[in-house]
């Protein structure tokens, strides 16, 4: 009896899950073939043939390359900064005397979950009118400030309060004896934190590229206010500006969208094993 | 040893306390120059009427008065808040209804759910522009199998009640597997010991559940609740890209009234008084569960 | 202590520079400076280089520009154009951040209500003594080169003109037993009824609502047409006899379902009507355009009918968007850029671009381009009827708020009346 239920609670929840899967699997895969179907055939029907040639055409209908390229510079300085300014913050704060360290890790706390909309505006208010760049006088007037620049896209992705927690909570947990053997040794403080804890955080920083990676690479409001040349558009925003001006053509569009998404996915799902582990230790502690 | 001791550890102590300002200093000012100082400067911007072309003009709290008396602005918050909670609502519980499915063993389980965790690498850009489609009246899929079935056209997006659930769905499709990761990784930490002795006393599947698991996750589960909350209070790009906040305003969020008072409106004061209480709210709403879980685990710990 | 402050303002400078310097490989990499500094003293000598901001173009007007006009342009001149586009919903945000950052381009594309916004504002250059002094000026018809102007002063030239009155599917009406075109609202109402519950239709009507402001444009139009003033003694006017009749005529087609307040042109694909699931519309061009650019096959079933009337004793009356170039004030090269607004609207050069805005030239000269036939040249012919929206300053923000007003107004949750009084004492308030 008891049997006879186990295999009939197995097989509905294989059936629930299937379910769940061909939610997911058929807008996905719905969004493939509608991105081969060729020009000019109806949405709505099996393809007559696959329309390979849409990608190639999709690319060159905007400077894609080019959007592609910003966004690639925009998202790796990001990460890399993150990376590089998360590791040194969070490992001060784990494992130095820092003046005041708790108030600032308090602080870290309140930042974690602002969203970043809301510094958006007075960010451009500010970027628009640094002195002495792009144009500007001693009082930011007069020119374009940083507007329209690889680090003004870049800023607001550069140091995340987040990184620096996850951070810090993975250097916590590493052994404080390991320092004080290699002070023994007569390593200094730089040389034990850059090579006898870093190098032990790889997981942790795995986590810390896809998050600083994936926000800069996704961010949309940012790029929509700040980006005034054609050139300087990155991938999400020349997607929605093509949208706007050529949105007859979802076949392209779709191809568009798959074309875009393929990093993030490619780094997720390579990251992904590291990710839910440091994720979901953060949440559950 | 024969040295002074005491020097020694004064010594180090200075040593470190220098590393220790070196390594946190970019870091603290990166994000005081990017966080902090634009937070400050909005609350100045706030008290201003400032269009970006002439000088800003002092105008004390009447942007503030403006946005309480504005049934516009009201209606913002009305309807981010229904896509906020709503969404959090529906998606916990399902969420970890499907972070338990795949907490037993299943043929292709890891495929599954590395599916579901899919969508969530994508941006809202790409994923509103595919369910921009998918919900079209005339050549999306969706209407296309419901009229084949002789059912009437769903106008997803252009009707006002139905724009916004519309919205929430597509935001639920896209999030549910990162949180659904997040609550399976609390469930795998659960001993199984627990569970199995609450079945032993006769305890059914609700009862299990209630009493044993969702008190083991509340950790989790309170982490998700908060960041998903919080991402629903951000709600932008799904609106600019698939309704522009319409029809009839039905899915104008608070940051896409933001964006229109400050770029459209040319209105900065405006759009900086929306930030500052956004600032407000937020802090109200998620610092409380963050302070009782940091001083728990200081507790703990110590 | 002392030195602990120096260290930290070495940090702070080491930043600096550091973001200096990516600000610099920005400007490189992207190869765009908006704000040449160092051109400025090359005076109103041939050569030089200027910005041109085109809004919402086609693929086929970019490529026309950067392929034709562009590099003609340099060769008369030796002016080099660097060419930047915005699709119109970003538009208007990226004009005035740009203004007010002085990033925007030397010239720029402005949309059909935006010369007081944006004169008002200052962000416009007073050309009033050049076009004067151009000996094109006489081509242009008098009322949309007056589009352009604002207090008295000319800040824009036109180059594309949307005339919009009521376009048919002449199939559509004929199988529904209407074999003349409609020439009042009456005729208009009598042939939708008839046309209501033929097959594939889902509304008789289109009118013409985006996700932008097409239904304040809607109502703008009817509402001039009732003989509606916008502003008496610098207060809004629209709860006003004509207001009521124009309001009252909109809502009545949604109330006898004539029209569907879910038929939102999304931006995408074909409008109903070339889909065939609406046989009547206010506008012109941009539907001729769609229909080619969609499905060629309807261009032949299109009519183009003249401006109504309200009533049989009022005047017909079309609406005209006119689309203008203007020069930024904070240009530092307005005779290079004058040279290229010149350039842009001369005979030659027009033609096209009016052409591929989906719009009439507004020269009168080029009423007999050749392309300026068939459909468009019906258009044309109402033109003579067509008005403008009047100058004012409020009007970027007016537009959206009308819109977010009528919404309710058209799913008939708030009546005709309390409408208009919202939508007077939100203007005003503005």
């Amino acid at each position: 009896m008891n049997k006879l239920r186990k295999i009939f609670g197995s097989a509905s929840a294989h059936a629930v899950a299937l379910l769940l899967t061909a939610l997911y699997l058929l807008p996905l895969l719905y969004m493939v073939m509608v991105s081969l179907i060729p020009e000019g055939e109806s949405t709505t029907a099996i393809p007559s043939r696959l329309a390979w040639e849409n990608y190639p055409a999709a690319l060159s209908a905007s400077t894609f390359d080019l959007f592609f390229a910003n966004s690639v510079i925009v998202s790796v300085v990001s990460a890399l900064s993150q990376i590089v300014l998360s590791c040194m913050a969070g490992y001060a704060l784990a494992k130095l005397p820092v003046k005041s360290g708790n108030t600032i890790l308090v602080l870290l706390i309140g930042l974690l979950v602002l969203p970043p909309e809301i510094v958006m505006v007075p960010l451009f208010v500010m970027t628009s009118r640094v002195p002495f760049v792009g144009g500007n006088d001693l009082l930011g007037a007069g020119g374009v400030g940083m507007l329209d620049t690889f680090a003004v896209l870049a800023l607001p992705h550069m140091a995340s309060a987040l990184a620096i927690f996850l951070m810090r909570q993975f250097y916590k947990d590493l052994p404080d004896e390991m320092g004080q053997a290699a002070r023994v040794d007569g390593a200094g403080e730089f040389r034990i934190f850059a090579s006898i804890y870093t190098p032990l955080t790889l997981p942790a920083v795995a986590v810390v590229t896809v998050l600083a990676f994936q926000s800069a690479w996704n961010d949309f409001l940012w790029p929509l206010i700040q980006v005034r040349s054609n050139d300087m558009r990155t991938l999400q925003l020349g997607m929605s500006v093509f949208y706007q001006e050529n949105s007859t053509q979802w076949s392209l569009l779709m191809a568009i969208v798959i074309l875009v998404s393929i990093p993030v996915i490619v780094i997720f799902v390579f990251g992904q094993r590291y990710f839910t582990s440091g994720i979901s230790a953060g949440a559950v502690k | 040893m024969p040295r002074s001791t005491v020097s020694d550890a004064a010594d180090l102590e200075k040593q470190q306390r220098r590393a220790g300002r070196w390594l946190l200093a970019p870091a603290m000012v990166l994000l005081g120059a990017t966080v902090v100082l634009p937070l400050l400067f909005a609350a100045v911007l706030s008290l201003t009427k400032y269009d970006l072309l002439s000088p800003p003009r002092f105008v004390g709290l009447a942007n503030y008065q403006a946005l309480f008396t504005d049934a516009r602005f009201g209606q913002a918050v009305g309807n981010t808040l229904f896509f906020a909670v709503g969404q959090v609502a529906i998606g916990i519980v399902v969420a970890l209804l499907v972070a338990m499915l795949f907490d037993r063993p299943l043929f292709g389980g890891t495929a599954m759910r590395t599916l579901i965790y899919l969508p969530q690498a994508m941006s809202y850009v790409t994923v509103a522009l595919l369910w921009s489609f998918l919900y079209d009246p005339y050549v999306g899929p969706i209407n296309h199998l419901v009229k084949a079935m002789g059912g009437p056209q769903i106008n997803f997006l252009t009707d006002t009640s139905l724009a916004m659930p519309s919205i929430m769905a597509m935001s639920l499709w896209r999030n549910l597997g990162y949180y659904m990761i997040i609550l399976l990784a609390g469930l795998k930490a659960i001993p199984p010991e627990l569970p199995e002795a609450a079945q032993v006393d006769g305890a059914n599947w609700f009862q299990r559940t209630w009493h044993v698991t969702i008190p083991q996750l509340a950790s989790p589960l309170l982490f998700v609740a908060v960041t998903w909350l919080m991402g629903g209070l951000q709600m932008f790009t799904q609106a600019y890209v698939m309704t522009r906040g319409g029809p009839a305003n039905a899915t104008r969020s608070i940051v896409y009234d933001m964006y229109e008072s400050a770029f459209t409106g040319l209105d900065i004061g405006r759009a900086s008084a929306i930030a500052v209480l956004m600032f407000a709210v937020v802090m109200l709403i998620a610092l409380p569960p963050r302070l009782i879980a940091g001083m728990r685990g200081r507790k703990a710990r110590a | 202590m002392s030195h602990l402050i120096s260290r930290r303002g070495a940090l702070g400078l080491g930043l600096g520079v550091a973001a200096i310097g990516l600000t610099a490989c920005g400007r490189g990499g992207g190869g765009t400076d908006p704000a040449p500094a160092g051109d400025g003293t090359a005076g109103a000598a041939a050569g030089g280089k200027i910005s041109f901001l085109a809004l919402g173009p086609s693929q086929g007007l970019t490529d026309h520009l950067n392929n034709e006009v562009i590099p003609a342009f340099k060769e008369a001149t030796g002016i080099d154009v660097e060419l930047q586009t915005s699709d119109w919903g970003s538009a208007f945000q990226k004009v005035t951040t740009g203004a007010a950052s002085n990033s925007l381009a030397d010239v720029l594309v402005i949309g059909g209500i935006w010369t007081a916004p944006l004169a008002d504002k200052g962000v416009l250059l007073d050309i009033t003594d050049k076009v004067n002094a151009w000996e094109d000026k006489g081509e242009f018809y008098e009322k949309m080169l007056a589009d352009g102007a604002y207090d008295g002063k000319n800040y824009a030239v036109p180059i594309a003109a949307d005339v919009r009155s009521g376009v048919y599917r002449k199939d559509i009406l004929e199988a529904a037993g209407v074999s003349d075109l409609p020439t009042t609202w009456d005729e208009f109402l009598e042939a939708a009824r008839a046309v209501k519950g033929q097959d594939g239709i889902v509304a008789p009507i289109d009118w013409g609502i985006d996700k932008s402001i097409g239904l304040q444009q809607a109502f703008a139009q009817l509402f001039l047409q009732a003989g509606g003033e916008y502003w008496v003694d610098g207060k809004a006017n629209f709860n006003s006899d004509a207001g009521k009749k124009a309001l009252g005529f909109l809502v009545q087609t949604y109330e006898e379902g004539l029209a569907d307040p879910n038929m939102v042109y999304a931006g995408s694909g074909p409008r109903p009507m070339v889909a065939g699931q609406a046989a009547m519309m206010y506008s012109g061009g941009q539907l001729v355009g769609n229909a080619a650019q969609t499905d060629e096959a309807v261009l032949d079933k299109l009519a183009v009918g003249p401006g109504l009337k309200a009533d049989a004793s009022s005047a017909p009356t079309s609406a005209a968007w006119i689309n203008k170039v203007a020069i930024a004030k904070n240009s530092k090269q307005p005779d290079q850029a004058w040279e290229f607004v010149k350039f842009l609207a001369s005979k030659d050069q027009l033609s096209d671009v009016s052409r591929l805005y989906d719009a009439l030239p507004p020269r009168a000269d080029l009423a007999d381009a050749d392309w300026v036939e068939g459909l468009n040249k019906q258009i044309l012919e109402t033109a003579d009827d067509a008005v403008s929206q009047p100058p004012n300053p409020k009007m970027m923000q007016i537009g959206p708020e009308i819109t977010s007003l009528l919404e309710p107004a058209i799913r008939g949750t708030v009546g005709v009346d309390e409408t208009l009084e919202a939508i007077d004492a939100k203007v005003n308030s503005l």
